[in-house]
């Protein structure tokens, strides 16, 4: 299950751009709740856990955490926003946003030569902030490939070489899987355009002006 | 003459050495400790252009992580004083690291005291958020009703200087009464939130409360010292929160 910003909807559909924390905590967390309730049977014991699960976690972690690369979390990090701040805005182009790609594709592969200073086992707040980045790299990834493949401008993406909004061919999510080396595959899925009540009628989509 | 001093291992000493002094240099003295090394805490001094840092202590100890010594360890969030993550003691004042400006030509930095401590800058606040479990931080009401449950703007109002508080615990540990007993006091923060609970008009508990409070520890080691108020990195007035419950036990 996913609620809140990582659910792509919430409390005020999709017309609101991210969410509003509190809210869907409390209105999805309830539900989400309710959900597990009904469907996780008590008695049952928990399924086992592969051992080659847990061993990849753990050689993924300790390779990180023994890693003694060349660049730092921080600076790495920090060359990931400013990509991602003059490649990927809100006002985008393919031109810029292929540039960002690769560099960002550099950025994940200085990642597997990271540094890290801290080999400690206590509150190792460098090695989290290198799993974080290690996500957020995956993340921005992700990002550049599907503003680039949206030929279109809906919402916050705003193309300049796509200046309208393209109901026909992009009413629809994009779900992009990326591996570890940055290579992305990317699928669609349709739009639920129906209310689950009968009570709302189903507002038709339409181009937000202002 | 009875000398006190700290146990062998709790001697603080100096540490390593980053930078030079100069001019529009500030020194940052930063409390440094990690149970694995088997030493004994250490203070480290951090020389640091003032024109490279941003306003806050926060973001000198962001600029020590992120470009002297990665290892530095504390916790952070919001960096705007709403997540009271970055609480610890600055120049001798508990505070949020991120509310309090650099200001001066030596910063000393040290973790809340008095806490048992899990590294560098880091408090164990395992104690601290049982207490706050154990005065039950949520609304009781026995009536279930599918509507909301309505509040009037004057009893809203009663919140104010309440509902404020980020539980970042500089005001319990700036308590001499919380520093000797805190296993059994509540401290400062669990019972200004006591009191946010006992004054809501939404929750029906308040005599079990009033009760559940009525204890020589849990409420009544605090002797109005007024640290608690003194220190409160968002402005509240957590001693008159206690003063307000003290009032209610005499009158109900």
């Amino acid at each position: 299950m996913s609620i809140g910003e990582a659910a792509c909807v919430s409390v005020h559909g999709a017309n609101r751009l991210g969410s509003n924390s509190l809210l869907d905590l409390v209105v999805f967390g309830k539900s989400a709740a309710n959900r597990c309730n009904s469907i996780i049977d008590r008695k049952k014991k928990n399924p086992e856990i592969k051992d080659h699960t847990v061993n990849k976690l753990i050689e993924d972690f300790e390779n990180i955490r023994n890693s003694n690369g060349r660049k730092s979390v921080a600076s790495i990090r920090l060359e990931m926003q400013h990509t991602m701040q003059n490649f990927c805005p809100v006002y985008r182009s393919e031109e810029k946003m292929l540039e960002g790609k690769s560099k960002l594709l550099s950025l994940l592969n200085d990642f597997k030569s990271i540094k890290i200073n801290d080999q400690s086992l206590i509150w190792n707040t460098e090695v989290i902030e290198a799993l974080e980045l290690k996500n957020l790299l995956s993340q921005a990834i992700v990002s550049v490939e599907s503003a680039l493949n949206r030929k279109e401008s809906r919402g916050a993406h705003s193309r300049i070489d796509y200046s309208k909004r393209d109901d026909k061919k992009w009413l629809k999510h994009s779900l992009i899987w990326a591996n570890k080396d940055g290579k992305t595959e990317t699928r669609f899925r349709k739009v639920n355009l129906q209310t689950n009540s009968k009570e709302i009628k189903t507002i038709e989509p339409k181009a937000r002006v202002y | 003459m009875v000398q006190l001093s700290l146990p062998q291992h709790s001697k603080v000493s100096e540490g390593k050495t980053f930078g030079k002094d100069g001019k529009n240099k500030i020194v940052f003295n930063v409390y440094r400790w990690n149970r694995e090394s088997g030493e004994n805490p250490k203070i480290d001094k951090f020389f640091i252009d003032k024109s490279k840092l941003g306003p806050m202590v926060l973001d000198a100890l962001m600029f020590i992580k992120n470009k002297i010594d990665p290892s530095l360890t504390f916790r952070r969030s919001c960096r705007e004083g709403i997540c009271g993550s970055c609480s610890m003691n600055v120049n001798g004042t508990n505070t949020l690291a991120c509310l309090k400006p650099i200001v001066g030509k030596e910063i000393n930095i040290y973790p809340l005291p008095h806490m048992r401590v899990l590294k560098d800058l880091i408090p164990d606040m395992s104690d601290f958020y049982k207490q706050y479990e154990s005065i039950q931080p949520w609304l009781k009401n026995k009536t279930t009703s599918k509507k909301e449950n309505l509040q009037s703007p004057e009893d809203r109002k009663k919140l104010d200087g309440l509902y404020e508080c980020v539980l970042c615990a500089c005001c319990s540990t700036s308590c001499p009464s919380y520093w000797w007993n805190g296993d059994k006091f509540l401290g400062p923060a669990i019972l200004l939130q006591a009191y946010r609970f006992i004054v809501d008009s939404r929750d029906k508990n308040k005599k079990q409360r009033l009760n559940e409070l009525k204890d020589k520890f849990k409420l009544y080691r605090c002797h109005t010292i007024m640290n608690c108020t003194k220190t409160c990195p968002k402005n509240l007035n957590p001693a008159k929160a206690i003063s307000e419950i003290k009032k209610l036990q005499i009158s109900s």
